[in-house]
């Protein structure tokens, strides 16, 4: 008899050990991530892991195309006027939030004052910033949003206080996500309680644990999404999700390939095969000089230190997940320079130039990085190339909150800076406008070139097309030029999938879980 | 005994007291902005401002504090300025999960520690001698962090015995309790290993030889009694320790624990689940010192309690 109970408990154990490896059959997306999601508030995520999680539930008047061209979501159609002051959008008939209430212009015009309202916080609300009234919105002094019109229930406008080119592309971004009133209302907490139109609704949230969620029989598209439903473990370290998915165990990762992982991927055709590369957030790996003191205010100085830095051996690093970069304008983005030849590795050249600017014997200096490993990486390299003509760095990493607060708050203790940018849509000015204008919250060098600014906001009116990508590509050779930064190289960062899994990057929100399928 | 347990316990709440001031200093010097960590590089400085004044961060220091306290006192230990719930519920979320691991982890440390002390010290030189000491060198040169990515590649997608990290049930556990207990297992045992050498050479072991006293009996009634209070006492603070949480182990196997939850808020500049983890672990340390000082009371008839 005992022996009988332990022959059972075996076979107990043995079906427990076996029963949560294979048998993934059923019809659920299986995703993973690293880190707790933050939030589903779509004002409020603004990180790689939050984005693709709030497009689970939540959609916008537009998506992107993958030519970050608009294409219509909610919106079946809009119009832009000439002045490109008045965007006018027309809402497609039928359309509900998952609770199955008709969604109207009010929302839209909810959606974006809630966005726009002071004690949302939102850390995304100054993509809106040129709709006329929304600065009084955001300072307290409305109520409202004046430049917000609903004209109809089907029709809602938008008024501008100046001309924004780029505009059209944030609508399909996480702060233009239409949400649902009664959702905020009724909720302890939006971020933990999404209502919206998106392809899925929320089912449970172990917080740190696991998420799951369901098919929202109200999305705007007609059969999608293709599954019934997604699972989300929480809290799996990238290395071993890439595991989890090479063993089918998972689908696919909120979180990118780790550099190490992605050169056995690389290496081996039938997991390459299954690399998927981000569409969205075009990158640039780039040093700051701040301009303003000696020696980084000489550009020969400058231009030396460009000429010293290796950047093939950057991509190496990288293990080839990334290009040399002539200019700051990432190749995928329209309006880059395809004519601009990334600098030479030539450190003979670059000696001859630092002596021809009055440092024969190099000079020493500091850099600021953050303890991000890629970036600290890249900053090494840097470092000893440019010992190698004389320039001594010292290297000082950082924790990004220190890293931040020190850049924000002591702008003056900035000699140089390793940093990267992902531009947050595929238009050019949004790599200039926060990096190298005066006023930019990102330029921490402190460059200031007004000339370049007043160029800059005469073509930043020209609507998207070929005569601004021109201006754009003219304004990155003045750029590579002048080199108020080192432009080092453009990263791509990469999903993995699991080998039944077909889905696509998304420009605007990185994964498009609507029309992902098995195949 | 219960004066001293009294006194005790007003210590305890000193101590706690103690904590609770240096952790709110320390955050208050730690670098960073927390405003700013939440609203992201991007946001231009108003919505930062806006931010610290909703969060009360622009008032005095001793404001802050004297609210901090008032609040903690009352079992509020504020919100997470990263998702906005409260920090106790989010603490007691993930207890249950860390107290789950830091006993699996205990119990392995245990069970491969003891009896390997034993075999150690009254067989010098045999083979639990060696794998004493090999523990021990695992245990001391490979990072927990590699030994747990070994452990989930070979155990868990070579061989897929074991599930791929997470969290749920017991096949779950075995790998980070494995990877935890491992270390300690070696210290343990090499502890057990002196202190029984160390009874064995006694007085009174001689005399229960003499007597005629079954070798086992030895062992167990009076060598053991008296080797296993080291044991005891490393025992209890080494869970004190646990229960604050084991980041790395947490981290490599996605254990959701407060480890897990403290290491994320401290590269988020999450305050107020820093100050709330500290101050729970610090409880969580004084609370099992009681605990072990009074066990050592029944475990030990030379210690009693007559001045304290």
């Amino acid at each position: 008899m005992r022996r009988v109970r332990v022959l059972f408990l075996i076979a107990l154990m043995l079906f427990a050990v076996l029963s949560p490896i294979g048998a993934q059959d059923d019809n659920i997306l299986r995703i993973v991530t690293n880190s707790e999601i933050r939030t589903l508030d779509p004002h409020i995520a603004y990180e790689f892991d939050t984005w693709p999680a709030v497009s689970l539930f939540y959609r916008g008047l537009i998506t992107l195309d993958d030519n970050s061209t608009p294409q219509p979501a909610l919106a079946e159609s809009w119009v832009v006027s000439d002045d490109g002051l008045t965007y006018t959008f027309t809402l497609r008939d039928g359309i509900k939030f998952s609770n199955g209430r008709d969604i109207t212009a009010d929302d839209v015009k909810y959606s974006f004052e809630r966005l726009l309202n002071p004690e949302t916080a939102s850390p995304t609300a100054y993509m809106f910033a040129a709709v006329t009234g929304a600065e009084a919105r955001q300072n307290g002094e409305a109520d409202s949003v004046s430049g917000i019109t609903v004209i109809d229930p089907k029709t809602v406008e938008f008024k501008l206080d100046y001309p924004v080119s780029s505009l059209m592309l944030r609508f399909a971004l996480a702060p233009g996500m239409i949400i649902a009133k009664e959702g905020v209302e009724a909720a302890e907490n939006f971020g933990r309680q999404p209502l919206g139109a998106g392809p899925f609704v929320l089912d449970s949230w172990e917080s740190g644990i696991r998420m799951t969620g369901s098919r929202n029989p109200n999305y705007f598209k007609e059969g999608l999404p293709n599954f019934d439903g997604f699972d989300i473990s929480i809290g799996v370290e990238p290395s071993v999700g890439i595991l989890r998915i090479e063993s089918g165990e998972a689908d696919v990762s909120l979180d990118f390939v780790p550099n190490s992982d992605f050169a056995r991927i690389n290496a081996d055709p039938a997991l390459a095969e299954r690399l998927l590369p981000l569409a969205a957030f075009p990158n640039i790996d780039y040093i700051i000089f701040n301009t303003n003191i000696e020696p980084f205010s000489d550009q020969r100085v400058r231009q030396a230190m460009s000429m010293a830095i290796d950047r093939s051996r950057l991509v190496q690093l990288m293990n080839g997940r990334s290009v040399e970069a002539g200019g700051p304008i990432p190749p995928s983005v329209l309006g880059d320079n395809k004519e601009l030849v990334p600098q030479a590795y030539d450190p003979e050249g670059a000696k001859a130039l630092l002596t021809e600017a009055g440092y024969p014997d190099g000079f020493t200096t500091e850099m600021l990085v953050t303890t991000d490993p890629t970036q600290l990486s890249l900053a090494q390299a840097a470092v000893s190339d440019l010992a190698a003509i004389g320039v001594q760095v010292t290297l000082t990493p950082l924790e990004s909150a220190q890293f931040v607060d020190l850049l924000v708050n002591q702008p003056d203790v900035v000699q140089l800076v390793m940093t990267e940018w992902y531009l947050d849509y595929a238009d050019p000015s949004n790599m200039y406008e926060p990096l190298l204008h005066c006023d930019g919250s990102y330029n921490w060098g402190r460059y200031c070139n007004e000339e370049l600014d007043a160029r800059f906001a005469e073509i930043n009116l020209l609507p998207p097309g070929d005569e601004r990508w021109a201006a754009f590509a003219d304004l990155e050779k003045t750029l590579s030029e002048l080199l108020p930064n080192i432009f080092l190289e453009h990263r791509v960062n990469y999903y993995f999938t699991s080998e039944r899994l077909s889905i696509e990057s998304d420009p605007a929100l990185l994964l498009r879980f609507d029309t992902a399928s098995l195949k | 005994m219960s004066s001293y347990l009294i006194r005790r316990l007003v210590g305890a709440v000193g101590v706690i007291f103690g904590v609770a001031t240096i952790t709110f200093i320390m955050v208050f010097l730690m670098p960073g902005d927390a405003a700013r960590m939440y609203a992201g590089p991007r946001a231009p400085e108003e919505t930062v401002e806006r931010i610290r004044e909703l969060w009360g961060l622009n008032d005095p220091l001793p404001v802050q504090y004297v609210r901090y306290l008032g609040r903690a006192i009352q079992g509020d230990l504020g919100n997470s300025t990263r998702d906005s719930r409260p920090v106790l519920r989010s603490i007691f979320e993930r207890l249950p999960a860390t107290l789950q691991l830091a006993f699996a982890g205990l119990l392995v440390e245990l069970l491969i520690g003891v009896p390997l002390g034993i075999l150690a010290a009254i067989r010098p030189g045999s083979w639990a001698d060696g794998l004493t000491t090999l523990l021990s060198l695992i245990g001391i040169s490979i990072p927990p962090f590699a030994l747990g990515l070994v452990a989930l590649y070979v155990f868990g997608f070579l061989i897929p015995i074991f599930p791929l990290g997470g969290y749920g049930t017991v096949l779950h556990l075995v790998l980070p309790a494995l990877v935890l207990g491992i270390g300690g297992a070696a210290f343990y045992s090499r502890v057990l290993r002196n202190s029984v050498l160390d009874v064995m050479g006694d007085d009174y072991i001689r005399t229960a030889h003499a007597k005629g006293v079954s070798p086992r009996r030895v062992l167990l009634a009076h060598i053991l009694r008296n080797a296993l209070i080291p044991v005891v006492t490393l025992a209890g603070l080494d869970l004190a320790l646990l229960l604050g949480g084991v980041v790395v182990i947490e981290a490599v196997f996605g254990w959701p624990g407060i480890g897990l939850q403290a290491w994320t808020a401290i590269r988020n500049q999450d305050t107020p689940i820093i100050m709330g983890t500290v101050l729970f672990a610090s409880i969580a340390v004084v609370f099992m010192n009681m605990l072990v000082d009074l066990l050592y009371v029944t475990l030990d008839p030379r210690v009693r309690l007559t001045k304290g």
